[in-house]
């Protein structure tokens, strides 16, 4: 969420606010920085490029019913420099993950890559 | 955020008097000894000036609050953001004597680092002879404050509110980040050095930009080039890299939103320190969309030769699939205008 800060020495003329800034890319728009989660399940696709690389994951929730969990980490040089290559998470593979999770109850996660378990 | 301006009002007024004397007024150069974003050293632009309130203060073209001020003592906050994009509060304090400001700054009473601030003297490079440096090589990713909010405008504020970062934002669609953003995110670059120009080539989506430095002009008409890197001149100024962008089309200079015009000027200053570190500095003037240039000071390392700069191909699918699975992609397609 954006925020505007009215400031106390404001001219009188001309409208002045602080507005928020310098993110690459605006993972707390979509993501809740204060909310962690961890989800569990079978790994069905793998995007595997720029500008970040995606995990697609079925999670089967309380009522049993399959969800589809949209899973964001960060650009492919960032993830093949902390040790990831595409076989560290395959198509077929169940996981144990945590990580930022969607806002307004959306099904997507944004990465927290040494949460991982392959189980 | 009624609440921190009343809060703010409150603290500036005791500061009001002793203001107009204050040894802080004017122009610092503003270094962290920790980077917000990795860890490394970090510069940007501290000001202080006469304000209606009292001493006002800004860091790169933002302001920040003076919380306390007692003789050569200043005390004053400074809000910015991680990689991730967490916000944060920093408190620096810190003393004046002879001639520079040392302290130390905290973050919720937790220590983040000595922190100083030197009078700028780097900026008086008008009329230097040229002493043009060879700045081919491969540059870290660089280190930078990351200021968090700054002043905009009434049309800038109206961009803003029309711009939703989780779907118009370009680099989603793998477009080029553009000038701004591309110079300050988590990317190394390749520069070579050439007689009539400076090639720069970014790990960031394998962006290529050019610096004419053989004295040309800007192209007619440049303010409807519509271009993401913009159109670059530099010439030097001693030691120092000057250089002016034009052009650049009217798009947001970071993923959360901050507009830029079509009549915005970029200015850059390039130059390698004793310890053969290159610093930036950039200061965006655009006053459709900021009532102050927003500043930015990015310092980058040398690498070795050898390093690889990986490839950067980008594929939007991941984007569309994220839009398909939200239910979002007719809202994608009737946001046409606000494409950027």
């Amino acid at each position: 969420m954006k925020k505007w800060v009215s400031l106390a020495v404001a001219s009188a003329t001309a409208l002045v606010v602080a507005q928020s800034a310098t993110a690459h890319h605006a993972l707390a728009a979509n993501y809740d920085t204060d909310n962690i989660g961890t989800i569990e399940g079978v790994v069905v696709e793998v995007f595997w490029s720029n500008p970040h690389v995606h995990y697609y994951i079925e999670v089967a929730n309380a009522e049993g019913v399959t969800e589809l969990w949209d899973v964001e980490t960060s650009n492919l040089a960032t993830v093949m420099r902390s040790g990831w290559t595409r076989e560290t998470v395959e198509v077929g593979d169940r996981i144990r993950i945590s990580g930022q999770l969607g806002r307004n109850g959306i099904h997507r996660l944004a990465l927290d890559r040494e949460s991982l378990e392959v189980l | 955020m009624i609440e921190r301006t009343i809060l703010v009002s409150l603290m500036m007024m005791p500061l009001t008097s002793a203001a107009q004397d204050s040894p802080f007024l004017g122009e610092w150069l503003l270094r962290l000894d920790q980077d917000n974003r990795i860890g490394r050293s970090a510069y940007g632009s501290l000001v202080f000036e006469l304000g209606t309130g009292g001493l006002e203060a800004y860091i790169d073209g933002g302001s920040v609050n003076v919380l306390e001020i007692d003789g050569t003592r200043i005390v004053f906050d400074f809000d910015w953001s991680d990689l991730p994009d967490a916000r944060h509060l920093s408190i620096l304090e810190g003393a004046l004597a002879n001639g520079v400001i040392t302290g130390t700054a905290t973050e919720n009473g937790e220590d983040r680092g000595g922190w100083r601030a030197m009078r700028s003297e780097r900026r008086d490079t008008v009329g230097l002879a040229p002493e043009p440096v060879d700045l081919t090589g491969i540059w870290s990713r660089p280190a930078i404050l990351s200021k968090h909010e700054f002043e905009v405008t009434a049309a800038g504020r109206a961009a803003d509110e029309r711009y939703d970062s989780t779907i118009d934002d370009p680099i989603l669609r793998c477009v080029s980040d553009g000038l701004i953003r591309m110079s300050h995110g988590p990317f190394h670059i390749e520069v070579v050095s050439m007689p009539n120009k400076i090639i720069v080539l970014h790990e960031d989506l394998h962006e290529v930009r050019r610096i004419y430095t053989d004295g040309r002009d800007f192209p007619a008409d440049i303010e409807y080039a519509n271009l993401a890197m913009g159109f670059s001149i530099g010439r030097w100024e001693g030691s120092t890299l000057v250089v002016e962008s034009r052009g650049l089309k009217p798009s947001v200079w970071d993923a959360a939103g901050m507009p830029i015009s079509s009549d915005a000027v970029v200015t850059e200053r390039w130059y390698v320190d004793d310890a053969g570190e290159l610093h930036v500095e950039f200061s965006l003037d655009d006053p459709v969309n900021y009532h102050r240039p927003v500043e930015m000071h990015g310092v980058r390392s040398p690498l070795p030769p050898s390093t690889l700069i990986p490839e950067y191909s980008c594929d939007p699918h991941a984007f569309y699939r994220s839009l398909q699975l939200e239910g979002r992609l007719d809202e994608y397609w009737s946001r046409g205008a606000n494409r950027l």
